[in-house]
């Protein structure tokens, strides 16, 4: 049943289409515009024609491209992967049973998923469109589904991934973002559960502070910790990173951890202490569960900041021990003909990946954590 | 002071400090900001100095415009607190 106050007249039905198209153009147009540049040839990349950007003419001619046959095939691919994505749930239960941390079973659960993901997507896929394109090319009528449509090239994939040594960079993301989560969390709700539980004014004083901390700009923070790591041999290292990364982010993980924290009753921590509790056991087996969403969104964010750094990290690491962002910045400054500005396109499409993938499987939590906290970033 | 002061204060602050937009389009002959500054003054020049006292100098007249920003904001807090300790 549809509720009467969704009957929208038609002009502002007509708005509402526009604002959304408007949205679209600035915000997804790009993004696609980008992974189609990041499959063509440089020649066809930068055409001037938008139709040979989009169609690749000479991509097609040199190294090939995808039929119909390839569109179908990536079509049954991913609905097989969204039917393996919907059982996600059944599947970390029957883990969970022989492995009793939720939090390992699910990293098992996600590296499972990019591994089927991988396996469906990259090696099964091209094998099985390879072998249909052949078969299908020799038969009168039915070839011309076996035609490339659109040109197709991974060449500057492998080349940012293999030649490049760009997993390096990944590697050195993952340990960041996830050094930085696990500190800024831990930190996070247990000051946030103390400064929501009090009522003193030394409370408020610090979160003050923090307030202020939020606002400074990271480059204040960096230029106080850069003699000092210079001098004591942290300078290049990962953990300098995180050091000054959760110092940026802990006053804003405190203060929105807190505010989760503050719709949780207090009647609960009292009931759980009434029943034999000691204080920290009724934090962590009463109010850490109810906590879940407030402790995904936040640290999703302390993730999203520690991901898409690039002050910090350009400013403290060099070469081997690079994240990924800075790296890019470092491929389009680099640039001296056109396959490295398409290379550098190539690893800019592939760090969206992760974040789609922490999304899709974060999306509830995500949403119900939107929904219910107060302080939003 | 309504939410929507408070959200404007806090957008005007991430403005404020707005880097990552200048180095991603090589903005820095046209416009550039405080924080930007900082960082150029952290980053190697060619004779492999960095200039910490200078970005030092830059970072502290950035504090300033931040903390003048944020009197209203931390007026509003204030008195909230007032309120909820009455």
């Amino acid at each position: 049943m549809e509720s009467k106050i969704f009957n929208l007249s038609l002009p502002l039905k007509i708005t509402v289409a526009m604002i959304i198209g408007f949205w679209c153009l600035i915000a997804v147009f790009p993004l696609l515009w980008v992974l189609i540049m990041s499959i063509k040839l440089p020649v066809d990349s930068f055409a001037s024609n938008p139709l040979e950007v989009i169609f690749g003419p000479s991509t097609k001619l040199q190294v090939g491209g995808l039929s119909i046959i390839n569109f179908l095939i990536i079509g049954v691919m991913i609905y097989v992967l969204y039917k393996i994505y919907q059982l996600r749930f059944r599947f970390f239960n029957i883990v969970t049973h022989i492995i009793k941390f939720p939090v390992i079973s699910f990293f098992i659960n996600l590296l499972v998923f990019i591994f089927i993901v991988y396996m469906g997507l990259i090696i099964i896929q091209p094998l099985l469109s390879e072998s249909l394109n052949a078969f299908f090319s020799n038969i009168p009528v039915l070839h011309l589904i076996a035609k490339p449509v659109i040109g197709f090239t991974s060449q500057h994939y492998e080349a940012v991934w293999v030649e490049n040594e760009f997993y390096k960079q990944f590697f050195n993301t993952v340990i960041v973002t996830s050094g930085v989560v696990i500190i800024s969390l831990t930190v996070g709700t247990l000051a946030g559960y103390a400064l929501a539980r009090t009522n003193s004014m030394m409370a408020f004083w610090l979160l003050i502070a923090a307030l202020v901390f939020r606002a400074l700009p990271h480059s204040v923070l960096v230029t106080g910790y850069l003699e000092p790591f210079i001098n004591y041999g942290l300078y290049g290292k990962r953990t300098a990173v995180i050091i000054l990364l959760v110092a940026i982010n802990q006053p804003f993980t405190i203060w929105m951890l807190r505010s989760f924290f503050m719709n949780i009753p207090q009647d609960l921590d009292e009931a759980a202490q009434i029943d034999g509790c000691s204080p920290f056991q009724a934090f962590w087996k009463v109010i850490v569960p109810l906590m879940w969403p407030g402790v995904i969104t936040t640290g999703l964010f302390s993730f999203l900041l520690a991901y898409n750094d690039y002050l910090v990290a350009s400013l403290l690491l060099d070469g081997q021990s690079q994240t990924m962002v800075p790296a890019i910045i470092q491929y389009f400054n680099m640039e001296t003909k056109m396959t490295d500005l398409v290379e550098a396109i190539a690893a800019a499409a592939s760090i969206t990946a992760p974040l789609f993938l922490l999304v899709m499987f974060f999306q509830k939590q995500i949403i119900s954590g939107l929904t219910t906290g107060a302080v939003k970033g | 002071m309504p939410l929507i002061v408070f959200v404007t204060l806090i957008h005007l602050m991430d403005a404020y400090r707005v880097f990552d937009e200048i180095i991603g389009f090589d903005a820095a002959a046209h416009r550039i900001s405080l924080q930007w500054l900082t960082y150029d003054f952290l980053m190697m020049d060619q004779g492999g100095n960095r200039f910490i006292g200078r970005a030092s100098a830059t970072s502290i007249l950035t504090m300033i415009g931040i903390v003048i920003i944020f009197i209203p904001v931390l007026r509003k807090i204030w008195k909230d607190q007032k309120e909820r300790k009455i």
